[in-house]
């Protein structure tokens, strides 16, 4: 997910209040399931974990959460909200491999 | 953590490989340790997938009729600002031929591993072989080993949980003298992660 947002480092706390809008407002459009409650369940871990400085578990979640928006279902009527969504987790995922390193 | 239901579950089939064994020679060669020796312990340091570090130890018992126990624990150490895993690891095995120098053995264990917030549990299940070879000179030896196992692993984090198979494979080389044992291991899982790790080891047998 890296790759998808080639940007310089920035601090994954700048992340928290667009993971919160992805997982409470975002996934309102989306049927309710058990990949959707996984998703907004992982994005708000993740924005949790980020406050408290646990990065490691962030980045878990953000992957977890990112099995569960690809096992969504593919609808015209939910695709923005989930490209949006998609769009926060690359960003975090940026954010929070820079913090990690490489 | 493991099941009350789980642990009777693996000591059920532990029970059952020992009950197998048959044969009153040393199934420790699969390890790569010499025949007369009943066990070792050894303090081991290496370095791992990601730039880590790992420190850790192991032991290993031998009993009669081709059965051994085993037992490990290691903490991986990371340079980059990750949390330390920390890995406890329990197995038994026993032999199932041998021909000349050579020894094979089935192998079966539990593991447990924690890494930050996420739990992991795996069953390695293996075949080990090895080839000891005493050398000329007061109580010398050495040893090779190859071990391919299939774990199942079940990984949980918060409320989620997931569970995987994957292959992976251990290789080493032990030599004795008069008690003590060096030794180099390589171990690399075929996972998702292509986690290795190679380690360098000190101990002494039992005698």
């Amino acid at each position: 997910m890296v790759t998808l947002a080639p940007l310089d480092a920035f601090a994954p706390s700048a992340m928290r209040d667009a993971l919160q809008h992805g997982a409470e407002v975002m996934t309102l459009e989306v049927a309710e399931n058990r990949h959707r409650k996984d998703l907004r369940d992982a994005m708000l871990f993740a924005s949790t974990d980020i406050n408290e400085g646990d990065f490691d578990s962030a980045c878990r979640m953000v992957e977890i959460a990112d099995a569960a928006l690809n096992a969504l279902p593919d609808s015209g009527r939910t695709f923005p909200d989930r490209d949006g969504i998609r769009l926060i987790l690359a960003l975090t995922a940026h954010s929070l491999d820079a913090m990690i390193g490489k | 953590m493991m099941t009350l239901e789980s642990l009777a579950q693996h000591a059920a089939l532990l029970l059952s490989l020992t009950a197998l064994g048959a044969s009153l020679l040393s199934a420790q060669v699969c390890r790569g340790i010499a025949l007369e020796t009943p066990g070792w312990f050894a303090m081991n340091v290496g370095r791992a997938a990601e730039r880590a570090t790992v420190h850790g130890a192991d032991i290993s018992w031998q009993f009669d009729q081709g059965t051994f126990l085993f037992a490990s624990a290691n903490v991986t150490s990371y340079e980059r600002s990750l949390p330390a895993r920390g890995h406890a690891a329990i197995g038994a095995g026993f032999k199932l031929a041998e021909r000349n120098r050579f020894v094979a053995c089935a192998t079966m264990g539990s593991e447990l591993e924690r890494i930050g917030d996420l739990r992991v549990k795996r069953i390695p299940v293996g075949l080990a072989m090895g080839w000891a070879k005493p050398l000329p000179g007061v109580s010398r030896g050495i040893g090779v080993t190859l071990e391919p196992f299939f774990v199942h692993q079940d990984e949980r984090i918060r409320r989620f949980a997931y569970t995987s198979n994957y292959l992976s494979a251990r290789t080493g080389v032990v030599y004795l003298r008069r008690g003590w044992l060096w030794g180099v291991t390589y171990e690399h899982a075929f996972d998702a992660d292509a986690r290795w790790n190679a380690k360098a080891r000190v101990g002494f047998t039992f005698n």
